[in-house]
Order: C-alpha cells, then sequence, then structure tokens
C-alpha cells in the first residue's frame, strides 16, 4: 500500500539569522519537525516572532534553511515545481495599484505556468470565488483593505494550486471581512485544496481548522487534530433545556449513581461575531 | 527556457507599465524634451560652433541628465517598492527565479529608457536635419562650406546612449540587491555612476604614475564601468576627417551588453542569498 | 525569535569567513568582467575624452581637475560651458575681472575642444583686463603712465602664457599664435616675438592666409627682409594652387596705409630674390611699377 505523500514534510528545520555588522545569531526556527497532510484546513499559531512566518517563507522557497530539509508534495521546497503547486496570500499585502484585479491576477496566474489563454478564464474563476467579480475591472490602488485580502486570495488560488497558504489572512479586516474570508476558506477546503492558515485569532482558527499547530520560540510545543487538541479527555458536555434547580439535583444524584459527578452548570453563550453578523442587512453582510 | 524568458517578459512589461505610470517619468521626460526644443529659441547664440553643435549639445545634454537621474531612480524605487509592499513575496513564492525577476525588472526600465532615447534624439534629429538643409541652402548662396552632421552618427550615438543607460540601471538593481535600504542604494548607485564617468581619468593616472602599485590600481578600476565609452557624440553625429568611429561605437555597445549581462547575473548570485 | 549562542556543529560557516567571501568574490568577478570587456570600449573611450590627458599632455593637477570636473558632467558638459560663457558675457559687461575670468576660466575647463571659449578668454584679458583695472584705480588720467603701462604688460604676458598652453596642447590651431602675435605686438611692442607667433600660425595647417602676410611684415618692420623672403620661398611650397601670394599682399597693405616707396622697395627686392621664371616674381615686378608710376 502506498503511503500518501504528506502536502507539506519539514524535517529538522533550523533557520538563524544574521544581525548587526558583527553578525550576530538569532535562531527563528529550532529543529522543526512537522508533517502536514494533504487535505483540509491546517492552523499554525502562536505568538510573535515564534518562527511560523519563517517557517512558511522556508515552504515557499523564499529562505533556505540553515539546517534540515523541507518538501512540498515529495518535492524540494525551493524547486519551481514545488513553487507551481503552492499559492500563497502574505501578510498584510499591497499589490500593484497600477493594474486592475483582474490584470494582477491574470499576471499571478501567468507567472505560475498558466497560459495567457487560460489566465482569462482562472483570474475570473479566482475573482468569482472571493466575490471580487464585480470590481474585477477597477484599479487595485481603489480597493478597500478586505478587498486586498480578497485579491490576495484570488492571486493564490487562481493558477488552482494544490496547497494554498494565508499568512494572516484577517488582519486589519472587520468581522463582515473575516467571516467572508473563512468562507472562502472553507470554501477551498470543500474544493480539496489543502490550505495552511497562520493567525493570531484563535477563534477564526477554531472555527475552521481541522488540525493545529503551536509554536513557542521557534519549537513545536503542540499539534493535532482540532477535536484532538481541544477535547478535554473524561469530560461531557450536555446542553439541556428548562433544567429546574429540582432536575438539576436529579440528575446530579443520578449520575453519582454511575459513578459520575456534574462539576458545573452554566449557560451556553453565542459569539460575539455571530450576533454581530445576525444584526447586519443582507448587504452588509456580503461585505463592501 | 521558453517559460523562463515568458515570465522574465511578464515581469518586464509590467515593470515598464508601472514605471511608465510615475509621475516623476513623465515630469522628466517632458522637460527633457523641453530643453532640447530650446535649441529652436536659443539658435541665434553662437558660441564658436556650428549652429548645429548648440542644438545637438543640447538635445544629447538633457537626455545625459534626465536619462541618467531615471536610470538610478526607476530602478530603486521599482526595486524597493516591490521588497517593502512586499508584492516581491508574492511574486518569488511562484516558480519565478530571482534572476527572472531581476532581468525582468531590468528590461522593463531598460525598454522604457530606450523609449525616452528614442524620443529625444528623434526630437533633436528632427530639429537638426530641418535646420542643417536650410544652412546648407544659406551655405550654398553665400559660397561658404556646407555644414556637417551626420545622419548614420546619429543613429549609432542613440544606440551607444541606450546601452549606457542600460548599464547605469543595470548598476543601479546590482546595488538593490545589497542595499539594506532605498536610500542607501539611491546614494550608492549615484556614486557608482560617478566613478564610471571619472574612471578612466584615475586609470589614466594610474598608467602615468610609476610603479607595480599603480598599475595594479589601473587594473582594479577595470571593476568600474567606463561610461565615458559612450560619450561619443562629437565624433560620431559632426565627425572629422577621420569619419564616423563605427568600430569605436560597436565596440562600446558589445562593452555595454556585456556588463549589463555580468551585473545582472551577480547581482541575481545576491539577491539568491538575501533573506525577504 | 530570540538571540542564540551557537553551536559549533549546525553547519554554518565561521562568522568572519562568510562575512567577506561574498564581497571579496563579487569583487574578483567584477574585476576579471572588466578585463575581459575592458579592451572592447578602450577605442571608443579613447576617441571621447574631453581633455587632453593620456594623449601625451603632462598630468598636472590642473589638467586633472579640468579632466574630473569634465568627466563628471559626461554628456552634459558642453551644455554647462555654453552655460558659463554666457554667464562670462554678463561678468564682462559688468566689467567684474574676478567674475569673468571665473566662468571664461571654467568654460574653458569644461570644453577643453573649444578654440573659441580661449580666444576669447586671452583676448578679454590681455585687451580688456588691464583698462578695467586702471579704472578701478582712477581711470588713465591719474593713473600715472608708468603703472598703467605696467598693467598692461602684466597682462599680456599673463594672456600669452596661457595662449602657450594652449599651443602647446593643440598646435594645429592657429587662433592662438595669431592673437599671440596680435598681443606680443599690441602691448609688448616686440616685433621679433610677434613674428615669431604669426610664423607659427602661418605653418599651421589651417592658418588665415593673412598670418604669413602679418609674419613678413613684422621682419620687414624689423629690418630681417632677407629672412622675410627666404621663409617665403619655403611657403610658397605649402601653399595651395591660385592662394595669393603673402608678399604681394603686404606690399599692397603697404601701398594702402600710404607707405608707397617702402611698398615698391619691398615688392621689387621681393621680385629679385624669385627665380627669373617664377610667376610670383613677375606679379611682383609689375604691381611695384604700378606703383612706381607717376600717372598713380
Amino acid at each position: 500500500m502506498n503511503t500518501p505523500v504528506p502536502a507539506v514534510e519539514i524535517t529538522g528545520l533550523v533557520k538563524d539569522f544574521r544581525i548587526g555588522l558583527r553578525g550576530a545569531k538569532v535562531r527563528a526556527v529550532d529543529g522543526l519537525t512537522l508533517s502536514i497532510p494533504e487535505g483540509g484546513v491546517y492552523g499554525m499559531l502562536g505568538p510573535n516572532g515564534c518562527g511560523k512566518s519563517t517557517t512558511l517563507k522556508v515552504v515557499l522557497g523564499l529562505l533556505r534553511p540553515t539546517r534540515g530539509e523541507c518538501r512540498v508534495f515529495g518535492l524540494p521546497a525551493d524547486s519551481p515545481e514545488a513553487r507551481s503547486q503552492v499559492g500563497f496570500l502574505p501578510e498584510g499585502p499591497f499589490f500593484h495599484k497600477h493594474l486592475s484585479g483582474r490584470e494582477f491576477v491574470r499576471y499571478c496566474a501567468r507567472l505560475s505556468g498558466v497560459s495567457a489563454k487560460a489566465s482569462v478564464e482562472a483570474a475570473d474563476r479566482a475573482l468569482a470565488l472571493v466575490g471580487l467579480a464585480g470590481a474585477a475591472d477597477r484599479r487595485v490602488g481603489t480597493y478597500s483593505r478586505g478587498m486586498l485580502q480578497r485579491l490576495g486570495v484570488a492571486q493564490a488560488v487562481a493558477h488552482d494550486p494544490r496547497l494554498v497558504i494565508l499568512d494572516e489572512p484577517t488582519a486589519a479586516v472587520d468581522p463582515v471581512g473575516a467571516a467572508a474570508m473563512a468562507g472562502i476558506i472553507r470554501d477551498l477546503s470543500a474544493r480539496g485544496k489543502t490550505v495552511i492558515l497562520c493567525s493570531h485569532l484563535l477563534g477564526q482558527v477554531e472555527e475552521v481548522c481541522d488540525r493545529v499547530a503551536v509554536m513557542d520560540r521557534g519549537k513545536l510545543v503542540l499539534e493535532g487534530s482540532l477535536d484532538a487538541v481541544l477535547t478535554r479527555p473524561g469530560r461531557t458536555l450536555l446542553e439541556v433545556e428548562n433544567l429546574s434547580d429540582a432536575a438539576r439535583e436529579a440528575a446530579r444524584a443520578a449520575l453519582a449513581a454511575h459513578g459520575a459527578e456534574l462539576v458545573g452548570v452554566s449557560h451556553p453563550r453565542d459569539s460575539l461575531d455571530r450576533i454581530f453578523l445576525d444584526r447586519l442587512s443582507g448587504e452588509s453582510r456580503h461585505g463592501s | 527556457m521558453r517559460s523562463s524568458l515568458s515570465r522574465l517578459f511578464l515581469v518586464a512589461s509590467n515593470t515598464a507599465g508601472e514605471a511608465a505610470r510615475q509621475r516623476y517619468f513623465l515630469v522628466s521626460g517632458l522637460l527633457a524634451a523641453a530643453v532640447a526644443a530650446l535649441a529652436v529659441a536659443l539658435r541665434a547664440m553662437d558660441f564658436g560652433e556650428s549652429e548645429l553643435k548648440f542644438t545637438a549639445d543640447l538635445g544629447f545634454g538633457a537626455l545625459f541628465f534626465f536619462g541618467s537621474l531615471l536610470a538610478v531612480v526607476l530602478p530603486v524605487h521599482l526595486f524597493f517598492s516591490e521588497i517593502e509592499n512586499r508584492t516581491a513575496l508574492t511574486l518569488l513564492a511562484r516558480p519565478l527565479r530571482r534572476w527572472e525577476f531581476l532581468a525582468g525588472k531590468l528590461l522593463g526600465v531598460w525598454g522604457l529608457l530606450a523609449a525616452l532615447v528614442a524620443a529625444l534624439v528623434g526630437v533633436t534629429f528632427a530639429m537638426l536635419a530641418v535646420r542643417h538643409a536650410e544652412l546648407v541652402e544659406i551655405a550654398r548662396e553665400a559660397g561658404r562650406p556646407s555644414p556637417v552632421f551626420n545622419a548614420l552618427g546619429v543613429s549609432l550615438f542613440l544606440m551607444l546612449q541606450v546601452v549606457r543607460l542600460g548599464v547605469v540601471a543595470a548598476v543601479t538593481l546590482f546595488t538593490c540587491t545589497y542595499a539594506r535600504s532605498a536610500l542607501f542604494a539611491y546614494g550608492a548607485a549615484f556614486a557608482w555612476l560617478v566613478a564610471g564617468q571619472t574612471v578612466w581619468l584615475a586609470r589614466e593616472w594610474f598608467s602615468v604614475a610609476q610603479g607595480a602599485w599603480a598599475s595594479g590600481l589601473s587594473f582594479l578600476m577595470r571593476a568600474i564601468p567606463d561610461l565615458q565609452a559612450f560619450n561619443l557624440a562629437d565624433a560620431l553625429v559632426f565627425p572629422g576627417k577621420a569619419g564616423v568611429p563605427v568600430g569605436a561605437a560597436f565596440g562600446a555597445i558589445a562593452y555595454g551588453l556585456g556588463w549589463m549581462i555580468v551585473l545582472i547575473a551577480l547581482g541575481s548570485a545576491l539577491f539568491k542569498n538575501r533573506e525577504l | 525569535m530570540y538571540r542564540y549562542a551557537g553551536n559549533a556543529d549546525d553547519g554554518s560557516p565561521p562568522r568572519r569567513a562568510a562575512a567577506f567571501r561574498a564581497p571579496v568574490l563579487v569583487l574578483v568577478s567584477l574585476v576579471a568582467a572588466g578585463a575581459a570587456l575592458g579592451p572592447l570600449a578602450d577605442p571608443a573611450s579613447r576617441a571621447s575624452r574631453p581633455t587632453p590627458v593620456g594623449a601625451g599632455a603632462p598630468f598636472t593637477p590642473e589638467v586633472a581637475g579640468e579632466g574630473l570636473l569634465a568627466a563628471s558632467l559626461g554628456g552634459l558638459r558642453t551644455l554647462v560651458a555654453d552655460a558659463f560663457w554666457l554667464r562670462a558675457y554678463v561678468m564682462w559687461e559688468r566689467k567684474d575681472r574676478a567674475a569673468c575670468t571665473v566662468f571664461a576660466r571654467s568654460a574653458c575647463a569644461l570644453a577643453p575642444e573649444s578654440a573659441y571659449f580661449r580666444d576669447g578668454y586671452a583676448t578679454w584679458l590681455a585687451l580688456d583686463f588691464p583698462h578695467w583695472t586702471v579704472r578701478e584705480r582712477g581711470g588713465f588720467r591719474r593713473v600715472p603712465q608708468p603703472e598703467q603701462d605696467a598693467i598692461h604688460r602684466r597682462d599680456a604676458l599673463e594672456a600669452l602664457a596661457f595662449l602657450e598652453k594652449e599651443m602647446a596642447r593643440d598646435p594645429d590651431e592657429p587662433r592662438y599664435p595669431e592673437l599671440a602675435g596680435q598681443i606680443a605686438s599690441m602691448k609688448l611692442k616686440d616685433r621679433a616675438l610677434s613674428a615669431e607667433y604669426y610664423r607659427r600660425c602661418a605653418e599651421t595647417p589651417s592658418t588665415p592666409w593673412h598670418a604669413a602676410m602679418h609674419f613678413v611684415g613684422m621682419l620687414d618692420s624689423d629690418g630681417r627682409r632677407a629672412e622675410a623672403f627666404a621663409w617665403l620661398a619655403g611657403h610658397a611650397k605649402r601653399l595651395p594652387a591660385g592662394a595669393s601670394d603673402p608678399a604681394i599682399s603686404y606690399g599692397a597693405y603697404l601701398a594702402n596705409t600710404g607707405q608707397r616707396e617702402s611698398a615698391v622697395s619691398w615688392l621689387r627686392d621681393y621680385a629679385r630674390s624669385l627665380p627669373a621664371d617664377s610667376p610670383s616674381r613677375r606679379e611682383a615686378l609689375a604691381h611695384g611699377d604700378r606703383l612706381a608710376s607717376p600717372e598713380r
């Protein structure tokens, strides 16, 4: 039986930077070993400076490892063949302002090997996916922050890559834009793409990711499926309607009879995101 | 190779499009054309040289000044805007090699500078040709020898200036690959420009001076592209008895193209190791 | 990110070696490329040099400074030189010697190929500047004549020194010795020196027709007629076909300035110095006879 090739396989990755005239060494990633399976949404978490952006740049072939190895779909990460299978949205993107949205996405698609003829359709498809079809002919310089993020996703997916890497896709974007981005990520996942999501917003990661990795000081400190990471073993949550004091005491007694213990009772809460989005008009919900 | 060239030309056309939309490029181009056209108003001035020489001096002087300025400013601005706005990350995360990115930038800027040179030399050539025809008629009626200007020389001069600006742009992009800030790149590129203009003088001085150290330094000075080799305007446009130095002009063109390739190759090697 | 002391086994090269390797490699590559490509550009570089540096001229600090200024400006050099010359004209109008000198010399430095700028500057220096100096000191009525003469002489000598340097640079340019001849004659009253400059002018390839006439005239007025005829014999071989004979032109000049007897004597002596079959001899005799005839 063939073992499936992981989307990304990092082995013993070390990345040092030299800073200052004397070349003092700063270690950004310290012996990272990680395997990201193909398919699904993979979240990379960690505080500022934990090494996740450096790791992503190594995966994208933008940085050379000091030591260790990184492969994308079994190919060396810095090879053009590997990079043609990857789409990337950098953090806080600025794109060429003189081009229209369509021209920019076409330009990116063509750089990834899409033919001139096919790039027209590819650009339109990608722009439609992110809800920018109506603004495709506007100059990028006139786009709002949220539109730029969505354009960034469009350029990342226009050449139909197998792996899409999104670095802080909702940074400085309002909740409407963040919700739209979450929708796009789920859509990409549903199309069979592997998505790596790098974000500070833990709520968003929890909402869309299947697996997560947490990094700190250049090292991997936690990795696994979201369920496995978040589930507290041995504990169960029941959701009950119309629970009176008497019923609660009866339930506690019944549970005790079976060796279980009721440790807490509280009211389930909605997220502020959901309430905010529910109160907006339909037009606003789709973003500008 | 074909896809490599295709990517290179994509970067080049995007760079040229972006550069052409820069306000300072348009303003510089218009100013240069205005200075060249000023020769019509100033042609009554007599500096002991022929009127045609004054017209050529004005047009080619404007080209030298504004062309050099743009050949430094455009590459630095376009290179660092890609780095600082992180569009370089978006592009280089694709199957775009760093040498393709750098060569594409050079080709885009060079194409635009070539268009500027062609326009300015065209304006100057038109003024020279029209006035030359008038002066030939005046000289014939007065029984004086006709003024001379050489159209072949003008076209060779055009090629030389295109290559010269290509070398300046290549030196500037080479500088960008190791510069950590745009300000440093501007300073270093202008220093290269001045060094390129004056290196022949230093080499000449070292060749006159005695001693192995002087010969060694003269040899080391070869590391700076000699831009004086492209200032053949007088010899080409108003040739003396020796005629148009065609061989020397083509030698300089080959020299410039060689330097452009070397500088982009070295720049690519430096850029490849640059942490983005 | 955090600072890290580094390991001996981390695979990275030693810090100092790594820091120096890339710049040294780049420098070596640039020198190698320059050495390989340089010979291609050498003919063009030599053909386009704006100064005589490297063409056998001594590499003095002044020449090097001129070269540096001209080379730095590149293709803008002649335009800036023209602008400086215009400014020098403005200063000339204001009779500001210091400013006029600065702009004129800057124009000369930027356009070493322009004899026009040099000729103009030397003319101002010898013929205009001394008058301005005298005027500044109170005018020609107040300044004693010996002091005025000294001022004129000093500036004339300075102009001649300037022109001598230019003649060394460009020995084929006739304008420098011609002006030097005028200055030596008008300001220094030195006919022998003036004659020498006119000879040099007359022997340049593109000499004006009157240079030889002035030369032989200077020799004649200096009592060196035989020497003049000997030189004219050699000069005749250099004259293009159909060119007027400078000796006959000088005779006409003497006649037109009221020196008929001197003219006749000159022309007859000249005719005698020439071979019997020389066309110039017949022409000189005819001119001399015509001037000597009482009907005239």
